[in-house]
Order: structure tokens, then C-alpha cells, then sequence
């Protein structure tokens, strides 16, 4: 059964860019999205994107003053 | 260790993923210690590392793929720095002789009461400080 919930413009706003950045393709989806509390899910399109690449090195230099 | 309620009620610890892991991730050469970590827990970054990852991309001429990671972490958590953070960064890099970088993300998590997970070897043995191993 479905129920529809009124929610403010904002709020929907919200929710709307929130399905544009996951790709979500419902609201449905979206809302799980959003349910979800591990947030590494969030970037899970994310794993292998620069697979391949040189390692990463932190830059450890320090900054010289006077 | 902060710990957050899921839906089921079920708690779930939250650690600071540090850019060495994150790159890990990106060009899936994360262990399964790493994926089995990062899967268990809640997860967030430093902007430092958000910045790192930015320059990274730069660094390695991928900027198509740059603005896709941006959109994806557009909602991931990430903690700004604040005043607070940058004096215990100096403490702590006065005291462990540690760069900026590390002494930022290690601050961050010290005063969110988080724990890092990083492949850093000059943050291994630090207090609050999950050491994971690279893939062979």
C-alpha cells in the first residue's frame, strides 16, 4: 500500500539532488539510499575508476619560513 | 570510537578513511581487510583527503573521471577543518614529527573521536591509528 506523505519544497530539493549524485531511479531507491547507514555504499560506483594508475605519495615537504 | 543506530537499531562504528586507503579503493587495490573494514563500519574523510584525491586525479590527467569522483563524494562525509583541528594538528606534529597531512587527518579524528584507517607507515603505532597492509 502506498501512502503519500506531503513534504516541503525544500525538502524535496533535497531528495532531488540527492538522486541525481547516487543515480538513483526512484524515490524509492533514493529514500534507501539516504536509509543506508554506512555511507561507503555511497561510492561503491567509485571502486576500480583509476585502476592502473601510478601510486599515490603524499606530499610530505615542509614549508620554509625567513 | 563514535557509534551511530542504523535502521535496525544495530550499532555501527565510524572510522576516518585516509587518502592512502581511499586510492586503495579507487584503483581497487584494496585488501579484503580493507573492503571487509570499510564495509562494517560508517565512513567519512578529511577534506584533506578530499583535496589529496583532487590533486591526485590531477596529478595522474584523469579530470573526466575527477568530476565523476566529485559528484559521487558530493554526499559522502567529510569534515572541514576548524581552528580546533589545525592546533592539535600542530601538537601532534610537533610531538610525532608528522606532516601536515597526516597531523590534520589525525587531529580530525582524535577530536571526532574517530579512529584512522590508513596505510601511512608514519602513522603506524599512533594511538587511534587502523594500520592496513597493501595487496601483494
Amino acid at each position: 500500500m502506498y501512502v503519500n506523505i506531503p513534504i516541503k519544497p525544500r525538502t524535496r530539493a533535497m531528495i532531488d539532488q540527492f538522486r541525481a549524485a547516487t543515480k538513483s531511479k526512484s524515490y524509492d531507491e533514493t529514500l534507501q539510499k539516504l536509509a543506508q547507514r554506512n555511507s561507503f555504499l555511497l561510492i561503491a560506483d567509485l571502486e576500480g575508476i583509476i585502476e592502473g594508475s601510478p601510486e599515490f605519495k603524499r606530499d610530505k615537504r615542509e614549508r620554509n619560513f625567513g | 570510537m563514535r557509534v551511530h543506530r542504523n535502521s535496525r537499531g544495530i550499532s555501527v562504528k565510524e572510522i576516518l578513511v585516509d587518502t592512502s586507503v581511499m586510492v586503495d579503493f579507487l584503483k581497487r587495490t584494496a585488501t579484503d581487510e580493507t573492503k571487509n573494514l570499510l564495509g562494517t563500519h560508517q565512513s567519512s574523510i578529511s577534506m584533506v583527503t578530499y583535496y589529496e584525491i583532487c590533486r591526485h586525479f590531477l596529478k595522474i590527467s584523469r579530470l573526466n573521471e575527477l568530476e565523476f569522483v566529485k559528484q559521487q563524494l558530493y554526499n559522502y562525509k567529510t569534515y572541514e577543518i576548524s581552528r580546533e583541528i589545525c592546533v592539535e594538528a600542530a601538537k601532534l606534529s610537533h610531538s610525532h614529527n608528522l606532516s601536515v597531512a597526516d597531523s590534520m587527518i589525525l587531529a580530525t579524528a582524535k577530536l571526532n573521536d574517530l579512529e584512522v584507517a590508513t596505510r601511512d607507515s608514519d602513522l603506524l603505532g599512533l594511538p587511534g591509528v587502523i594500520f592496513l597492509k597493501q595487496k601483494k
